[in-house]
C-alpha cells in the first residue's frame, strides 16, 4: 500500500521513493534466464576442458535457467526449493526435509513434466511422480526449465513427448592449467537435527579424461513444531495448538560417480553412475485427533547411464544414450490404529535412444531421433510396457530474425500385464516454435508456439488392484503461448563494463488438457476407478524480470521477480457443481522476489516467495478455502581464498517471520529454520 | 523507466494480494428447504464423511419446524474442539439425548447434546465403524483389533462402552473388518466383511454373547458381508457386498442362526421401517433399482421407493421416516464435492432437495 500513497508527492521524493524501492529490489547475480557470461560468476567459473557443443546464439525457446553462482548463492536445500524462484510451476509441498515434493507446470499436472539428469530421463512408470526433494543441490551446476521443449533440436525422440521438461545437469569438471586434482567437502547442519555432509572428487586421468565422484548424507529427525490457530467469526481465539511433526524423519545416502572423456574438438563419452538410499517415515495429515502417523518408506533408487555423442563431415551429429534403472520401494504401515499392510515394488528401466542432426546449411538443420525403453513393475504387481518414440524435427534460422523449430513424434506403447489383453497405443503430436527479433539493434523478441503432448497412463492409472482401468486412453495436453522478451546489458558509471543487465519478458498462454484422468466413482460397489474424464481449461500469464547491477567498488546488486497469474478452470460438465470452478492447488496468483547484493565474494541473499489463495478441492466453497501462504528466506554467504584453497560459508534463515502455512491441506510446513553450511575446495 | 513501473506494478499486486489473515474456523451455512411438518418428527441429523486425510467430516442438521437447513453446525457449535469433527465420518445414532457420531480415522466416537450438538466427551476406539446401544451400553465395531500372529491377519473387534462414564468397559475380537452390528438382550451379531483382504475376504457373522463378551459362533452366510438390521420377527437381514462385480452382491436373511433365504437382490444400503426393508441396489450393469421388501413374505413389492424418474449419481446414505413413510436418500455424487440430499414422499416423487457436505452418509431422525 505505501507505494501507491507515496506517488502524490512532488518530484524529488518521487524519485527517491522509486530509487529506494527499485534498488531494494534490484540485487542479485544468478543469470537467471539467457544472461550474458556474467563477469562477477566468471571469477568462480573454471574453465571446462573442451567444449564440445557448438554455442548456440539465442535459444528459439529461452529457457529459466538457474546456474553457477546463483545456484549456490541461493538458499535451496534442494532441486524442488529452487525451483520455486522460476514462473509458471507450482510445486506440491508435504513438508519438511522428507517429505514429497512434486513439480506442476502451468496447471497441466505433474505428469506432463519431464525431469532429466544429465541428459536422460528420470522415470517413475508407476505413478508418473519425480520426488525432486530427493535431488540435492550440491552436486548440480544447472538447472533449466523449458515451457514445450528444448531449444536444440539435437535431442532424445522422447524429450519431444512432454509439455514442459526439467533439466538438471550435474558438476562438469573443471581443470585450470595443469591441475591434475580437485576435492570439495561440505557439512550443513540445521533445525530438526538436518545433518549433510557431501563430498566431492575430480580426478584428470589424461589431458582429456576425468573421473569425478561425489558422496552426500542426508539426515533429519523432521521434528518441527507447527500450530493450528482458528479464531471465531467475532474474532476470540477458538483453538490455537502447538505440536510437534512426528515420524518426519529421514535418513538418505547418495553416491555418485563419472568418467568423461572430450577425445576430440567434436567427440566426447560419459559413463555415470547413481545410487540413491533412504528410509523415511511418511508424517501424514495432521486431523482431528490423530498427531502421528505410523508409515515407513524405504526407497532405493539405482541408475547406470552412458552417452556418446561426435559430429562427421562437419555437419551429421550423432549422440547415443543408454541407460538402466532400478528402483525399490519399500512400504509399511505400522500403525497400531490401522491395518497392517506391508507392500514392495521393484521397478526396472531401460532405455535407448539415437538422435542425429544434419546441418544441411548454416541456417537450416535437420534432426532424427528414435528411442526405445522397457520398464516393467514387480512384487505387488506385475506389469510391463515397451516404449518407443520417433521424432522427426527440424530448425531454421533467417538471418537471426526469425528462428523456427517444428518437429513431430511418433509415440508407439505396447503394454503388458497378467488377466488384461496386451495394450497397443500410439500417437502422432506436432509443435511448432518461433521466436521473432524485429532489429539487431536491440534484443527485443515475439516467440510463440503450439504444441500437443501425451500423458500415458501409468501402471497404477491401469492396473491397481480394482481401481485401475486398462482402457484408459492417454491424456492430452495442448498449449498455445506467446511472449515478449526484452533483453539490455549495459553498464553502471564505474561499475565493470558491460557486467550490468536487464531483462524483462511476458508470456500469455492458453493450455486445454483433455481426457484428463481422474479418479472416479464406477458406482459398483462404492469402488473408485480411472476414467478418461475431465477437461482442464488453463488461461495464465508469466512475467518475470531480471536486472544484474555490477556497482562501483566491487558491489554487486540482482533482483528475479516473477509472477504467475493462472486461471484453471474445470469444464467437464456443466452440471457438476464445480463446473468452471479453479481446479485444486492452483492459486490465481503467485510470485516470488529475489534480491542478492554482494561484494567481491560475500553476499546477503533475501527472498520472498508467495501463493495466493486457491481451493483444496475441485468445489470452491469456503470449506474448501485455503489461504495464501508467503515466506521471507534470508542468508548470507562467504569465500575466501587461501592459496589453492577456497573456504565458503553459509548462514541461512528460512520462513523468517515463523508463518503458519500449509501447501497441502493438513500437512503443516516448518516455521523459523535455520541452516549453516561450512565447505572447503581445493 | 517504464520497466521501473512494471516491478513496481508486479510488486505491488504481490502485496496487495498477500493478504493472509487469522484462520477463521468454518463457518455454518444456513439455507432453507421446503418441508411440510406433520409433526412426525422434530429434525434430521446428517454426518459427512469428507474424503479421507481432508479432516471434513461435517454434521448438518435439518429443522422441519422451520424448515432450515444447517451445514457444518458442529463446528460452529464447538468452536474450542482442535481441528474439529474429524476425518471420515462412518456413522451417526441418537441414543438417549445424546448423538453418537463414529469417526472413522479420527480413531473416536464423539458424543454430543442430542439438541445443541455441543461436545459432550468422546471415547478413542482405533478405527471404529459403527455402533449400538443396549441397556446404557453402546458397543462399536472396530476394523483393527489385537495384533495376532500373522500381522497381515489382523481381526476386528467389538467394544463395550459405558454411556455414563464414556469408558470402554470390555472388548471382544471379532472377524476380519467388522461393519455393521445389531444388539439383543443376549447377543451382539456382527457383519465380518474383510474388506482389506480381497479376494479373501470374510464370510461370517460373529455371534457374541453380549454379557460374557465373549465370541460364541460364527455364521457363515457369503463374502463381504456389510450392513446388518433386524426386522420385528427377530430376522437378521444382512447385505453381501459381493467382489467387486465379478460376484454380485446379494442380500441373505438369518432366522435362528440360520440362512433361511437369499434374494438376488443387488443390495448397497438398506433400512428397516415396520414390515417393509426399502433398499436400493446397482446391477452389474449400472441400473440403479429403488424397491421395498416385505420382510414377513420375503417379496419385492411391485412398486419402487422413486416413481417420478429422479436420478441419482452414486445413491448413498439412506433413511424411512418411520411415521410417514418419507425416504431419505443421499446422492454422494462423485465423493469429491458436495452432496445431495434428497426426500420421496411415500408415493415415491420428490418432496424436496438440498445440498450437504462431501460424501452425505448417515442419518438420524430427531423424534419429537
Amino acid at each position: 500500500m505505501f507505494i501507491f500513497l507515496s506517488f502524490g508527492k512532488d518530484n524529488m521524493n518521487n524519485r527517491f521513493i522509486i530509487g529506494c524501492i527499485f534498488s531494494m529490489l534490484s540485487v542479485g547475480a544468478w543469470a537467471f534466464t539467457e544472461s550474458e557470461a556474467d563477469s562477477i560468476a566468471a571469477q568462480y567459473e573454471m574453465q571446462e576442458v573442451t567444449v564440445a557443443a557448438r554455442v548456440q546464439e539465442k535459444d528459439v525457446i529461452t529457457p529459466q535457467r538457474l546456474s553457477g553462482t546463483a545456484l549456490r548463492e541461493l538458499a535451496a536445500l534442494n532441486v524442488a526449493d529452487a525451483i520455486r524462484y522460476f514462473s509458471g510451476v507450482q510445486i506440491k509441498d508435504y513438508g519438511g526435509v522428507g517429505g514429497i515434493k512434486t513439480i506442476n507446470i502451468r496447471s497441466m499436472g505433474s505428469s506432463h513434466v519431464g525431469v532429466y539428469y544429465n541428459g536422460i530421463q528420470l522415470g517413475n512408470a508407476q505413478n508418473g511422480q519425480v520426488d525432486l526433494g530427493k535431488f540435492s543441490l550440491d552436486n548440480l551446476e544447472e538447472i533449466d526449465l523449458y515451457h514445450g521443449q528444448k531449444s536444440d533440436i539435437f535431442q532424445s525422440a522422447r524429450e519431444f513427448g512432454y509439455a514442459g521438461n526439467i533439466y538438471l545437469t550435474t558438476r562438469r569438471p573443471h581443470f585450470k592449467g595443469d591441475e591434475k586434482f580437485h576435492l570439495r567437502a561440505q557439512v550443513r547442519a540445521g533445525s530438526f537435527a538436518l545433518l549433510n555432509p557431501s563430498m566431492a572428487m575430480d580426478v584428470r586421468l589424461t589431458e582429456n579424461m576425468s573421473a569425478s565422484m561425489s558422496a552426500e548424507l542426508v539426515s533429519s529427525n523432521g521434528k518441527y513444531p507447527f500450530r493450528y490457530k482458528r479464531v471465531t467469526p467475532s474474532g476470540d481465539v477458538a483453538f490455537d495448538t502447538t505440536a510437534i511433526r512426528q515420524n518426519g524423519d529421514v535418513n538418505a545416502v547418495r553416491v555418485e560417480g563419472g568418467l568423461s572423456h572430450y577425445y576430440s574438438n567434436t567427440g566426447f563419452w560419459k559413463f555415470h553412475l547413481y545410487h540413491y538410499n533412504s528410509e523415511r517415515g511418511v508424517p501424514g495429515a495432521i486431523v482431528n485427533n490423530v498427531w502421528r502417523n505410523g508409515e515407513r518408506l524405504w526407497d532405493r533408487n539405482s541408475f547406470v547411464q552412458a552417452s556418446w555423442q561426435d559430429e562427421f563431415f562437419s555437419c551429421w551429429s550423432v549422440k547415443i544414450n543408454a541407460k538402466y534403472a532400478n528402483d525399490y520401494t519399500h512400504y509399511i504401515n505400522n500403525d497400531e490404529k490401522l491395518l497392517h499392510v506391508e507392500n514392495e515394488y521393484l521397478q526396472q528401466e531401460a532405455y535407448f535412444t539415437w538422435a542425429n542432426k544434419v546441418a544441411l546449411f548454416p541456417w537450416w538443420d535437420l534432426a532424427l531421433a528414435y528411442d526405445f525403453q522397457w520398464n516393467s513393475l514387480n512384487k505387488y504387481a506385475d506389469a510391463q510396457r515397451i516404449s518407443q518414440w520417433l521424432s522427426l524435427a527440424t530448425a531454421f534460422n533467417v538471418q537471426n530474425y526469425l528462428r523456427i523449430q517444428a518437429s513431430v513424434l511418433g509415440t508407439f506403447i505396447n503394454d503388458k500385464a497378467p488377466d488384461t489383453d496386451d495394450r497397443f497405443d500410439y500417437r502422432f503430436t506436432p509443435a511448432v516454435f518461433i521466436s521473432y527479433r524485429p532489429t539487431q539493434l536491440f534484443d527485443l523478441r515475439l516467440n510463440a508456439f503450439y504444441k500437443h503432448s501425451y500423458r500415458y497412463p501409468t501402471f497404477n492409472d491401469l492396473y491397481y488392484t480394482d481401481m485401475g482401468n486398462a482402457t484408459l486412453k492417454p491424456e492430452l495436453a495442448k498449449q498455445h503461448n506467446a511472449g515478449i522478451s526484452y533483453d539490455l546489458p549495459f553498464t553502471v558509471q564505474g561499475g565493470t563494463k558491460h557486467a550490468s543487465h536487464f531483462a524483462i519478458g511476458v508470456d500469455g498462454y492458453y493450455n486445454k488438457v483433455e481426457n484428463k484422468i481422474v479418479a472416479y466413482p464406477k458406482g459398483q460397489q462404492f469402488r473408485w476407478t480411472m476414467l478418461n474424464l475431465g477437461m482442464v481449461d488453463i488461461r495464465g500469464v508469466d512475467a518475470h524480470a531480471d536486472v544484474d547491477l555490477a556497482l562501483p567498488q566491487d558491489f554487486r546488486l540482482a533482483t528475479k521477480l516473477q509472477y504467475t497469474w493462472q486461471k484453471a478452470i474445470d469444464i467437464t460438465n456443466p452440471d457438476d457443481t464445480y463446473y468452471r470452478h479453479q481446479i485444486p492447488y492452483i492459486p490465481w496468483h503467485s510470485g516470488s522476489v529475489a534480491v542478492i547484493f554482494g561484494w567481491r565474494e560475500y553476499a546477503l541473499n533475501y527472498s520472498f516467495i508467495y501463493v495466493g489463495e486457491r481451493y483444496s478441492q475441485q468445489e470452491n466453497t469456503v470449506y474448501n478455502h485455503v489461504q495464501p501462504w508467503y515466506t521471507h528466506d534470508l542468508s548470507v554467504t562467504g569465500r575466501w581464498q587461501v592459496r589453492r584453497v577456497e573456504l565458503h560459508a553459509c548462514l541461512e534463515i528460512n520462513n523468517l517471520l515463523g508463518q503458519d502455512y500449509e501447501v497441502i491441506l493438513n500437512y503443516p510446513m516448518p516455521k523459523q529454520n535455520f541452516r549453516c553450511t561450512f565447505g572447503i575446495a581445493y | 523507466m517504464y520497466f521501473r513501473y512494471c516491478i513496481l506494478i508486479v510488486f505491488s499486486v504481490l502485496c496487495l494480494t498477500a493478504c493472509r489473515t487469522d484462520e477463521v474456523i468454518y463457518p455454518s451455512e444456513v439455507e432453507s428447504v421446503a418441508v411440510t411438518d406433520d409433526g412426525s418428527a422434530m429434525g434430521l441429523y446428517l454426518l459427512n464423511e469428507g474424503n479421507m486425510g481432508s479432516n471434513k467430516a461435517t454434521i448438518d442438521y435439518l429443522s422441519f419446524g422451520d424448515g432450515t437447513y444447517t451445514r457444518n453446525l458442529y463446528g460452529e457449535r464447538n468452536p474450542q474442539v482442535v481441528k474439529e469433527l474429524g476425518d471420515v465420518g462412518n456413522d451417526l445414532q441418537i441414543y438417549g439425548n445424546r448423538l453418537y457420531a463414529v469417526i472413522n480415522c479420527s480413531h473416536k466416537v464423539e458424543v454430543m447434546d442430542l439438541h445443541s450438538c455441543k461436545r459432550i466427551g468422546q471415547v478413542d476406539i482405533p478405527n471404529c465403524r459403527y455402533i449400538q446401544f443396549y441397556e446404557d451400553k453402546a458397543y462399536v465395531s472396530a476394523y483393527v483389533g489385537p495384533v495376532g500372529i500373522d500381522p497381515n491377519a489382523q481381526q476386528g473387534a467389538v467394544y463395550e462402552v459405558d454411556t455414563a462414564t464414556l469408558r470402554i468397559d470390555r472388548k471382544v475380537t471379532v472377524g476380519y473388518q467388522p461393519e455393521q452390528l445389531v444388539v439383543t438382550k443376549d447377543y451382539i451379531y456382527v457383519a465380518n466383511s474383510g474388506g482389506y483382504r480381497a479376494p479373501d475376504y470374510d464370510s461370517t457373522v460373529s455371534v457374541i454373547n453380549r454379557l460374557s463378551m465373549k465370541q460364541v459362533r460364527k455364521l457363515p452366510v457369503a463374502i463381504n458381508l456389510s450392513q446388518l438390521h433386524q426386522d420385528r420377527y427377530g430376522q437378521l437381514w444382512v447385505v453381501s457386498r459381493g467382489d467387486n462385480g465379478r460376484e454380485p452382491a446379494k442380500l441373505f436373511v438369518l432366522k435362528d442362526e440360520q440362512v433361511i433365504d437369499t434374494l438376488d437382490i443387488q443390495c448397497r444400503n438398506i433400512c428397516m421401517a415396520g414390515d417393509s426393508l426399502y433398499y436400493f441396489g446397482m446391477a452389474l450393469s449400472g441400473e440403479k433399482t429403488y424397491g421395498i421388501i416385505n420382510v414377513r413374505t420375503h417379496e419385492v413389492l411391485p412398486m419402487e421407493w422413486i416413481t417420478d424418474g429422479t436420478e441419482l449419481q452414486v445413491p448413498y446414505g439412506l433413511l424411512v421416516n418411520p411415521i410417514n413413510k418419507d425416504v431419505y436418500v443421499t446422492d454422494a455424487k462423485n465423493y469429491v464435492s458436495s452432496g445431495l440430499l434428497l426426500c420421496f414422499s411415500a408415493k415415491g416423487e420428490l418432496r424436496w432437495k438440498v445440498r450437504t457436505g462431501d460424501i452425505p452418509a448417515c442419518m438420524c431422525l430427531v423424534a419429537r
